[in-house]
């Protein structure tokens, strides 16, 4: 009874560790084949979309198309992997974008409260009100296709949740007595807010930002797919399911390989965020130890 | 008797508190209205000695608390003035705000929440004299190693962060930046009530030790009255906002006049007195600072009240030199 | 008169498993408790006295191992018991923090209304309050129907660890586990805390185990103290024996550490160095690496708790030596 018990706690702790290396690795593969994707694709025309092949359509698997080949005869693999450029592009920009608008925000309004702050929250609330998918597809629509439409519109229905997330913490490390601490130092406000405050306020936004690069992603494919996304034929991994799609009855792999990638990458991020949240933080990883019965 | 700490003569007057008076207002619904004030300090006049150890001791809602962030200039006073040095600082901003923080320092109850999770030791420690005093990088190691060093922490603590540091290493953090400035005022807010009995011991024998050194003035916020009379020359007890009595810490441990002090010293639960002490239990709860009892404050708790507590507040008399009390039973008829 | 006492703990031995390793919180611990008795634990920080409290009220932490031992209470052995997933009706268990051991969303009418009800198996609901007004007013909370109703914000620090208190009781324990349960109040709260359980003792007759840091507090209330280390008993006596004559270095240099009120002195003693490793715990005596008064055997040999004089015991080798 109490070996297992034993084993069964060891068997969990690692488990975590293990997937934590396993997610990270997804996420360092993701960003290297994005960074390289367009050196190394095997096919650069049909990555591009720039050519068609008729006689090679709807090919299965193969060791020359291990992707199969689409219904315009173009190699999947390829179009896959310069994929993986357009989604890191994708996830950065929106999430870049929306931390710039975000953090200033949330800062400004947590740290010096009063009117402006009231002002500042109200107009995040008011993004707030509507339903982020729905926001950014009306905004996508309104803007028309194209890849940096489509990271504008992402972006503005992503915001909100990142000043209102740094207005709260804002807020909360302001009265922390380490900040009394710095103002007893003698450190100017300026000071106390970019040495002290904002760094410490950021931890659990940037933790977020990360977990949310998987979301930006899924829901940049999501538009693509619905087609209010990119333009064809660029390779973005929703647009490319949503080519798939009507062939999915005979043709499985034009579908099946982007939606897989979006799967594992989504799930990647995911898994590294909660890693990242459990270790990024001194002060959670502390709560974590004290959990597990180590007073300190 | 002169105490451990202090020099026993007469000192010069570092600080001076008059009439200081905080309220905090109340605001409820939409438009914060105000509907009332919590008295947090009402009143209160203290002096502290250069080189003194001075003790205020209270319980929570004495006020206590909000009269160190007065001082420390964390609150600017409702009413009421600050002399540092003859000067009063309660609107002091820019350069001579600067001035004030160097001398005036602050070690906090709790070192894990006083200390910024995310900067080393080192950084901790160097980030007051790196911005008030222009040192060479090389100059700031050496002076930063040294202050380590007075607080008994080694070159291997220097990389640290506060989460790996016990809870006695870390407060010793804590006073190592607090008297990095040379202050001439620490004020210590409960400086020792989370560590453990065996560290506590080491911490208040370095603050002894270090202000033997540096003959700094400090002032002790505490509740515990056990470990004031080891520190301090005077002690000041509040409750509620006002001040009850006070005066030599000898006197006040030896013949405590006021019935609150009275009551406080004997709820001390003391292993080596526990035969011997006469226990008096405080009833009830201590009321709300909102709305205060009119007149003496301790009125409607103390055993020995009397008509003219409730309708009139006790003037100060002096029991003896330095030895103030604030109750009716004293009171030269 | 050979009474079988109330709580009896048999080699208890407790870990904790956490990433890389275990610490070993709790080593071959035993005690007991009789009927009606007050026996205090007192230790510092990482001593295993909170985690012997939770143990006992069956309320470890998930990653607690109970390595060995027996806790036998009433003579049933509660590990066995509550493997069977029995519920332990009569110990009951009070924390530190009053505020943290309710939920805020209840009023404290409602919480004590269901652990009386599921305890207790009352069903009727006047029945009920009825009970929890009693218990109201044997813990000396003022105004009974007014708490009743009260959530737990619209009370003071003191009054919420009177209905903690009161709710322990509602269910007719034997026994209270009482976890640093002043440790957070002000001094005149703690002494009014401290009186109603020992009212209560008198009242009821109560046992209880004690966990405190503070041996003032642990000489005021205690009938018996036990001294904690490392996660071992270092010494084990009556209250007054402890306090007029320790024996081990440890205990006497805590005793050292405290400041005192009605003597001036010019330098308090302390410890020096921290508290051990329990990741691997001394070979000897565990508190041979802070010990003044430490030995070359202490360092190899881990001192047995033997009885020194009548019920004053001591793991030490300073005092086995002097029996040979």
């Amino acid at each position: 009874m109490i070996r297992f018990k034993e084993q069964r706690i060891i068997l969990s702790l690692i488990v975590k560790k293990r997937l934590s290396l396993i997610s990270l690795l997804i996420v360092l593969s993701f960003i290297v084949f994005g960074v390289s994707g367009p050196f190394i694709v095997p096919y650069p025309e049909d990555a591009w979309g720039l050519t068609y092949n008729v006689e090679k359509r709807f090919q299965p698997p193969s060791v020359e198309h291990p992707f199969g080949t689409d219904a315009l005869g173009r190699d999947v693999f390829s179009r896959v992997l310069l994929g993986s450029s357009f989604s890191l592009i994708i996830a950065i920009g929106v999430i870049g974008l929306a931390l710039a608008i975000g953090i200033p925000v949330g800062v400004v309004a947590g740290y010096y409260g009063g009117r402006i702050g009231t002002i500042l929250m109200r107009i995040t609330d008011m993004f707030l009100a509507f339903p982020p998918l729905l926001l950014a597809i009306v905004l996508a629509a309104t803007l028309g296709r194209g890849l940096l439409n489509l990271i504008v519109a992402l972006a503005i229905s992503w915001w909100p949740w990142y000043s209102r997330l740094v207005y709260v913490q804002t807020n909360t490390v302001k009265n922390m007595p380490y900040i009394d601490s710095a103002k007893i130092a003698g450190l100017p406000s300026y000071k106390i807010m970019t040495k002290h405050v904002i760094p410490n306020a950021l931890t659990p936004t940037l933790v977020q930002a990360a977990l949310d690069m998987g979301s930006a992603i899924l829901e940049a494919a999501g538009l693509s797919f619905i087609g209010v996304g990119v333009k064809p034929p660029t390779p973005e991994w929703g647009l490319l399911v949503s080519e798939g799609w009507q062939s999915i009855n005979y043709a499985w792999w034009i579908a099946f390989f982007p939606g897989l990638a979006i799967l594992i990458t989504v799930v990647g991020f995911n898994l590294l965020a909660d890693a990242l949240r459990e270790s990024a933080d001194p002060r959670i990883r502390r709560t974590v130890l004290m959990r597990l019965g180590i007073k300190q | 008797m002169p105490s451990l700490l202090g020099g026993g003569e007469m000192k010069t007057e570092l600080m001076k508190i008059k009439d200081l008076k905080k309220y905090f207002p109340i605001k409820t619904g939409l438009f914060g209205k105000i509907v009332g004030y919590v008295k947090a300090v009402d009143h209160v006049t203290f002096h502290i000695g250069l080189g003194e150890v001075v003790s205020l001791v209270g319980e929570s809602g004495s006020g206590k608390t909000t009269i160190a962030k007065c001082l420390l200039l964390l609150e600017r006073p409702t009413y009421g003035q600050i002399l540092f040095n003859g000067y009063d600082i309660t609107q002091i901003r820019g350069k001579r705000l600067k001035d004030y923080r160097r001398n005036v320092q602050a070690v906090f109850q709790n070192p894990f929440l006083s200390l910024d999770p995310r900067m080393n030791v080192y950084d901790i420690v160097s980030e007051p004299v790196q911005y008030h005093m222009k040192l060479s990088k090389k100059e700031l190691y050496e002076y930063t190693s040294r202050l380590l060093e007075m607080v008994g922490l080694d070159q291997s603590f220097q990389a640290k962060f506060p989460h790996e540091l016990s809870g006695g290493q870390a407060q010793r953090v804590a006073i190592a930046r607090a008297i990095s400035l040379n202050p001439k005022l620490v004020v210590l807010d409960e400086p020792t009530s989370a560590l453990d009995v065996s560290i506590q011991a080491q911490i208040l024998n370095l603050l002894a030790e270090l202000k033997e050194k540096m003959n700094f003035s400090y002032l002790l916020i505490t509740h515990d009255l056990s470990i004031v009379r080891y520190i301090s020359d005077r002690v000041i007890v509040i409750y509620l906002g006002k001040i009850m009595e006070e005066g030599p810490s000898e006197y006040i441990f030896s013949e405590p006049l006021h019935p609150y002090t009275q009551i406080l010293l004997s709820s001390i639960p003391d292993p080596f007195t526990q035969e011997v002490r006469e226990k008096t239990i405080l009833r009830g709860e201590p009321p709300s600072p909102v709305n205060p009892p009119r007149a003496c404050r301790f009125h409607t708790r103390c055993p020995y009240v009397m008509d003219i507590c409730k309708e009139e507040d006790p003037a100060e008399t002096d029991y003896r030199a330095e030895h103030k009390v604030f109750c009716w039973l004293y009171a030269k008829k | 008169m050979n009474r079988q006492p109330l709580l009896q703990i048999e080699d208890l031995s407790i870990d904790y498993i956490i990433v890389g390793g275990s610490i070993k919180a709790v080593r071959n611990v035993s005690f007991s408790i009789n009927e009606g008795e007050v026996v205090c634990l007192v230790g510092e920080s990482g001593s295993g006295k909170s985690t012997i409290g939770l143990a006992v009220a069956g309320a470890l932490p998930e990653n607690a191992i109970i390595r060995s031992g027996k806790i036998i209470f009433q003579g049933k052995d509660l590990l066995y018991e509550k493997s069977k997933n029995k519920k332990i009706d009569n110990v009951m268990i009070v924390f530190q923090d009053p505020a943290a051991t309710l939920n805020p969303l209840f009023t404290v009418g409602e919480v004590i209304s269901d652990v009386i009800r599921s305890h207790l198996q009352i069903r009727d609901k006047g029945e009920i309050r009825e009970k929890a007004l009693e218990v109201f007013r044997m813990v000396e909370l003022p105004d009974p129907d007014r708490i009743f109703n009260s959530y737990p914000h619209e009370l003071s620090g003191g009054m919420l660890q009177r209905v903690v208190i009161a709710i322990s009781l509602s269910t007719n324990p034997k026994m209270l586990i009482a976890d640093e349960p002043t440790t957070m109040l002000d001094v005149t709260l703690q002494a009014q805390i401290l009186d109603l359980l020992l009212n209560l003792k008198k009242k009821l007759g109560l046992s209880m185990l004690f966990i405190t840091h503070n041996l003032g507090v642990a000489s005021e209330i205690g009938d018996r103290i036990i001294v904690m280390y490392g996660g071992e008993i270092v010494e084990e006596a009556s209250s007054k024996d402890l306090i007029n004559n320790p024996l081990h270095p440890y205990t006497k240099s805590l005793m050292e550490c405290i400041p005192r009120t009605h003597i001036k002195h010019s330098r308090l003693k302390h410890i020096p160095g921290t508290v051990p490793d329990l990741r691997n715990p001394l070979k000897g005596c565990i508190f041979s690496d802070r010990c003044s008064e430490v030995m070359d055997i202490c360092r190899v040999v881990k001192p047995l708790l033997k009885e020194y004089s009548k019920n004053h015991k001591v793991a030490c080798h300073l005092y086995s030596e002097e029996e040979k």
